[in-house]
Parts: structure tokens; C-alpha cells; sequence
């Protein structure tokens, strides 16, 4: 009989980086080869690029805080030193034509691991070509992690206003819980 | 979500989570889906108020979020081991 050796921190940290990337990927291969964003301009999956946190992504949240569009919002900084810590992480940057950030959001598996929360969405406060799009596809990527890792809900947390709550509200598979204030949606 | 869930790191199991998400994929973008009106930039989802809130915190109805230490701090262990006789 052959002891189980438990695995390493670097061979837990592997396999969760490798999973967000699996996840990414699928996300990515299961988008529509074309989609109309909120203006009605076509854009090809293919000029939609998903990464996690990269050095390029830290460089560009930076360059949005410099605008002074954002209003009310949080230090993608303080949040990433936060979650950097928690090694099962959900974490996402969306690109257009490898260029332009449109979109960033971080979230974890709660402490039980059944659910999946994105606690933080942002898309760029001056506007890109996926407006519209950046907050389902944000979505739909943070499913397939949450599926990848197990879990049977995805949580998003605190919408920003009531608009946003009640366009998710109006779909068929969300549902809103009032006192923990997030959408949810069973896998 | 399907029991028969492969080994991670096999391609089966990307196989199944493709499969798995294709699912979701169709309720996010079914037949009917449009953009999103609210989106105009900046922050749609978050709070920084609950950066450093746990999970027993934000959702306290459910006690599979709390933590060990959590779950005896908020229920108190009732023992029956008195003395017989007080």
C-alpha cells in the first residue's frame, strides 16, 4: 500500500492556472463566430482575445484610473494584491485585437467551493467595440471555470445599479438574491 | 452538472467541460440574445466595501460557507456533562 502524498503548493497553483486557462479557452471556442454589440457593428470572434491578469492587463487597468472616467470604482490594484493569495481564483481580461482592454474581472470559489463569485466587473470607462458584450462573455467564461472547479453556481456580486440588476433579472436562467445583493445561476 | 465528470488534465475532460459549458454557452447566447444596453463603461458588477469580507459575512445564511472557526464562534456548543446533582 502506497501512502497519498498531498499535492504541493506549486502543483495546486499549476493546476488552477491550468484550469483557468482551459476554462478561457472553452469560453473563447464557444463564442459565436460573429456578434452585433449594443451599437450593431459586427465583431469577429477572432478579434476577441481572453487572458487572465497579465502584466499588459495591470498596465492598461492603470491607464483607465489616469482617465478620471471610472467614478465611483475600486483600485484593481489593491484588488489584485488581495486575490492574488487565493489560488483557485477566477480572473479575466478581455481583449479586442490583442490591443485594447475592454473588459476585467476577478472573482473566487466561496470557502465551501460549490459557488463561483465574480465579485468585480469593469468594462473600459471610455467605451470599446465589444460595449455590450463584455459583461456576458465575462460571464460565460467565469461558468466554465466554475464548471472546471466543480461548482454549481455562479454568483456575480453587487450590481452596480438596478439596471443591471434587472436586465439579468429578465433572463430566463438568473436569479437575483436580495440579501446577499448578487445574480445568480445554477450550472 | 453530470456525475461523470473525467480526471482533470485528461482529454476527456476537456471534452466534458466543452460539453458542459456548450449548455450555458446556448442559455448566455441562445437564439435571442442581445447586447447589453447598460453598458457604457466603467465598473458593472463589485464593491469595494466587501473586499476583505469572508464568505460567512456576505452570506450568512448559509453555513457551508463558514469556516471551522466561523461555525464556533457563531454556535454555541451545549454540553450535558453536568454534575449530577446541580
Amino acid at each position: 500500500m502506497t501512502a497519498q502524498l498531498n499535492p504541493t503548493y506549486t502543483q495546486v497553483k499549476n493546476s488552477f492556472e491550468s484550469l483557468r486557462e482551459l476554462a478561457l479557452k472553452i469560453a473563447h471556442d464557444d463564442l459565436r463566430p460573429v456578434i452585433s454589440n449594443k451599437r450593431q457593428q459586427a465583431v469577429l470572434k477572432n478579434e476577441i482575445q481572453l487572458d487572465t491578469f497579465t502584466f499588459n492587463t495591470q498596465r492598461e487597468l492603470r491607464k483607465w484610473k489616469k482617465t478620471g472616467l471610472r467614478g465611483v470604482a475600486w483600485d484593481w490594484d489593491a484588488v489584485q494584491k488581495k486575490y492574488k493569495s487565493h489560488l483557485k481564483r477566477f480572473e479575466l481580461s478581455i481583449w479586442y485585437r490583442g490591443r485594447t482592454l475592454c473588459a476585467a474581472s476577478i472573482g473566487r470559489p466561496t470557502w465551501g467551493g460549490g459557488k463561483l463569485r465574480l465579485d468585480y466587473i469593469e468594462s473600459a470607462p471610455m467605451g470599446t467595440v465589444l460595449d455590450g458584450l463584455a459583461t456576458d462573455i465575462t460571464i460565460a467564461a467565469g461558468a466554465a471555470y466554475a464548471r472546471a472547479i466543480g461548482a454549481t453556481q455562479l454568483r456575480i456580486m453587487n450590481p452596480v445599479n438596478d439596471t443591471v440588476k434587472n436586465h439579468y433579472l429578465s433572463k430566463q436562467d438568473f436569479l437575483f438574491n436580495e440579501k446577499g445583493n448578487f445574480c445568480f445561476m445554477d450550472l | 452538472m453530470s456525475n461523470d465528470r473525467p480526471p482533470e488534465g485528461t482529454p476527456e475532460f476537456e471534452e466534458w467541460l466543452r460539453k458542459e459549458h456548450a449548455k450555458t454557452s446556448k442559455k448566455i447566447f441562445g437564439a435571442d440574445y442581445k447586447p447589453a444596453d447598460f453598458e457604457n463603461g466603467g465598473a458593472i458588477f463589485g464593491d469595494i466595501e466587501n473586499l476583505d469580507k469572508t464568505d460567512a459575512e456576505l452570506f450568512s445564511d448559509e453555513l457551508e460557507e463558514y469556516t471551522p472557526e466561523e461555525r464556533r464562534k457563531k454556535f454555541k456548543v451545549h454540553s450535558d456533562n453536568k454534575k449530577k446533582g446541580d
